[in-house]
């Protein structure tokens, strides 16, 4: 008897020991492999295609203006009010679109350019005057525009309009004070680049028009039929390309990327640029980068042949509203990881971002807070910044 | 702690890490097997 309950507890404790033991080897396994250079072996294996786009010199970006808005709260009020970030852009009724005494979420492209088709693009002074009289919060657009001063390797340069801003009186009050509407008018810049159809990069098309209805134009092919009727009523007679998904080289160095992703307020892909940098690498210029950031460099990581990533520019899209969430932490983590030596950021970007960053010792390049921009943290209006050898 | 219960653990071990990685390596096998055709 006294052998039987020996011999019970003597299991009990084994299988006791057993299932702890199990435990133990189950768990430890899981964190032992998980840093192991094992755990890769289910990933599916990255082969990059490599694709030459030739090289550049240099690029030197002048920030024309990079505030799309003035008031956070005055724009997620307008989005919120006019039924949520799903709803088509063009029925706000904010500027330019606007009909007389425009309300909130009940306007059309239709409506809109009825007003002001008139005076497009020579009388834009006109046009903005009504829109501030019957727009809803006129005075809170600003708009997105920078210019890319590239060197090729001859020593030649091409200039590059990357986007046109929003408000016309804004938009027109930036380009004059950076010398673009001199330059437009002279037609030293070679062709104006839409990154997407959101209204902060692309309503202040007919300012870009006024001094250079026939420069070519590039928009992502994604463009809905009011953005495209909006191309031929701001008065541009030049060569339209609607960029189809996927990369496309432009000029030795350099070449756009489509990505075709949804995007809020009803737009569909976004366009962004790359330059290779001769003995300094790739250097990644976005608008709005709705793609994010680690799909922007991975898809530069998988399809060009590159030395490294040299620098980046542009709204990076992590906060634009100055709100903070935890997972945009991985992104600011993520960021660090493709050793950029240069990031000039603005924008979307976000203030509290750009701090971040900062803490993180990423090589910010500072800027200097003028015409409007908020915070030294990021490259603000009138800041330049360049990537060179 | 007696003799068994120990005994217990370093055989749990031995059996964790193996069911573990059994699993790891199993189950993408098992993974692409059409279930539809078993």
């Amino acid at each position: 008897m006294a052998t039987e309950e020996k011999q019970g507890m003597n299991r009990r404790d084994f299988v006791k020991g057993l299932a702890a033991g199990g435990a133990a080897g189950f768990i430890g396994a899981m964190g032992i492999y998980s840093y192991s250079p094992w755990r890769k072996r289910h990933f599916p294996k990255i082969v990059s295609k490599n694709i030459d786009i030739g090289e550049c010199k240099s690029i030197k970006i002048t920030n024309i203006s990079e505030t799309s808005w003035f008031n956070n709260a005055d724009l997620m009020g307008d989005i919120k009010g006019a039924g949520g970030l799903l709803v088509n852009q063009y029925e706000y009724n904010w500027p330019p679109f606007t009909e007389k005494n425009g309300k909130l979420g009940k306007g059309s492209y239709e409506k809109g350019i009825k007003e002001i088709k008139q005076w497009l693009p020579n009388n834009l002074e006109k046009a903005h005057e009504f829109q501030m009289e019957n727009a809803v919060h006129p005075e809170n657009a600003g708009g997105y525009s920078c210019l890319i001063d590239v060197e090729l390797l001859d020593g030649s340069r091409k200039k590059i309009l990357l986007d046109s801003g929003w408000s016309y009186g804004w938009t027109d009050k930036c380009f004059k004070r950076e010398g673009i509407d001199k330059m437009l008018a002279n037609k030293e810049i070679d062709r104006l680049i839409i990154s997407h159809e959101h209204f902060d990069h692309f309503w202040g098309l007919p300012v870009t028009m006024k001094y250079d209805p026939e420069i070519p134009l590039y928009v992502p092919d994604g463009f809905y039929p009011e953005g495209r009727q909006y191309i031929k009523d701001s008065g541009h007679r030049g060569k339209v390309t609607y960029v189809k998904p996927g990369l496309h080289p432009i000029f030795p160095g350099f070449a756009t990327y489509v990505f075709p992703i949804p995007i809020i307020c009803r737009v569909y892909g976004e366009q962004s640029l790359y330059f290779n940098i001769k003995d300094k690498g790739l250097v990644s210029v976005t608008g709005c980068c709705h793609q994010s950031i680690i799909q922007f460099a991975e898809t530069a990581r998988r399809n060009i042949k590159y030395e490294k990533n040299y620098g980046v520019y542009g709204g990076l899209h992590i906060s634009p509203f100055e709100d903070w969430d935890p997972k945009y932490d991985d992104l600011v983590i993520s960021l660090g990881k493709y050793g950029f030596e240069k990031i000039g950021c603005n924008h979307c970007t976000g203030i509290v971002t750009a701090k971040k960053f900062i803490e993180a010792g990423y090589p910010i390049v500072k800027g200097t807070a003028r015409f409007r921009s908020k915070d030294t943290a990021y490259l603000g209006n009138g800041d330049t910044i360049e990537f060179k050898a | 702690m007696s003799g068994q219960y120990k005994a217990g653990i370093y055989a749990g071990i031995v059996l964790g890490v193996a069911v573990y990685f059994l699993v790891v390596w199993a189950l993408p096998i098992l993974g692409r097997l059409n279930w539809m055709f078993i």
